[in-house]
């Protein structure tokens, strides 16, 4: 299964011609999820998120064979998925030619009528609130309130250093309460 | 000795900071199409695999249209050169005479005329001058009889050029 296949493998098999698709196959499916879910936290409707996932997929096509195993390979991808969200809802203000508050009003909205989210009131009350966040604040959020995933990676995936990010997920710990109580 | 606090773990500060939070479900709200996750490696591979090809036909592409371009500069400055050296030859053939030749039609009296001016060299403007006087001198010379004996010094002059009429023939003359 591409799951068993390790990074290293990966890599090599990719480098060669005749390996390349079937490799980029076994990457595509080993990280296929963690990247969506990732992704789609951010942007909320599935549609923008398939095809951000599609974009980052194809910047790491593209860019493969030049990665210098710097950091992990997932790191990378993470780091590729959160800069192209970040891009999408920018380009989403854009071509709204409104400020930052009304992307987030946009997707809450989106959340209200979406047939492809099946949590509780509750639940989409928490999403509501995760939207009021800044766009960074609520990656980070993200990033720790689901997937656990440990500061010292986040640090490298944002490129931000360690304390920064735990105040900022306290900070948004906070805030997230404070809707809460008062809707 | 009491040690020092360190940040609060995550469930400490939900616990403490934030209970309506920490009592919230962590569960997935969001879900996918059918299948989604079974097809989406076979798109993307798809994906690549067609804009590796119309990367390929538009380097392709690019290349002949520098070369057309290319073509199209080279004979705009081939045909450029060929005017200009056309341009050059006909401007040649109309040039005036060389200052040998200039200084042949002129005849000596007045080269020595110009000379005793106390010029001390004749340039080729200077040349350019008499010969544009002798052939004023010429036109009038030929609308006037040469037995005019009232006429100017000019006119004499024409008269002697009109007739070869050298130096040495009037030195000799009886």
């Amino acid at each position: 299964m591409a799951e068993e296949v390790n990074d290293s493998d990966l890599l090599e098999m990719f480098r060669v011609e005749t390996t390349r698709n079937h490799a980029f196959h076994m990457l595509v499916t080993k990280y296929q999820k963690r990247v969506y879910w990732q992704v789609r936290r951010i942007i909320i409707d599935h549609e923008d998120a398939n095809d951000v996932v599609q974009n980052v997929f194809l910047k790491v096509w593209k860019n493969l064979e030049s990665f210098k195993e710097a950091s992990s390979l997932y790191t990378w991808l993470y780091r590729i998925a959160t800069n192209e969200s970040l891009t999408f809802l920018k380009q989403k203000r854009a071509n709204m030619y409104v400020p930052f508050d009304s992307v987030s009003r946009s997707l809450s909205r989106k959340l209200e009528d979406d047939s492809y989210f099946s949590g509780d009131a509750i639940q989409k009350k928490l999403q509501k609130a995760i939207l009021t966040l800044p766009e960074k604040q609520r990656i980070v959020f993200n990033m720790k309130y689901f997937e656990n995933i440990k500061y010292e990676q986040m640090s490298e995936i944002l490129d931000t250093s360690v304390g920064a990010l735990k105040a900022s997920y306290h900070h948004a710990v906070k805030k997230i309460e404070a809707f809460l109580k008062n809707n | 000795m009491k040690k020092k606090p360190d940040i609060l773990s995550d469930n400490e500060v939900f616990e403490k900071d934030a209970p309506l939070l920490h009592s919230i479900s962590k569960e997935n709200p969001f879900t996918v199409p059918e299948n989604y996750f079974d097809i989406l490696p076979s798109q993307i591979v798809e994906r690549c695999r067609t804009e590796n090809k119309e990367r390929k036909t538009s380097v392709i592409g690019e290349n002949l249209r520098l070369f057309v371009l290319g073509f199209k500069w080279r004979v705009l400055t081939i045909t450029g050169c060929v005017a200009f050296i056309c341009f050059f030859a006909i401007r040649m053939s109309n040039r005036p005479q060389s200052y040998q030749a200039m200084a042949q039609n002129i005849p000596d009296s007045l080269i020595v005329a110009h000379l005793d001016k106390n010029v001390t060299d004749i340039s080729i403007s200077a040349l350019e001058d008499i010969s544009a006087e002798t052939q004023e001198n010429n036109t009038r010379a030929s609308a006037k009889t040469a037995s005019d004996s009232t006429g100017t010094d000019q006119d004499i002059i024409a008269y002697l050029m009109n007739n070869n009429v050298t130096v040495s023939d009037i030195e000799n003359e009886p």
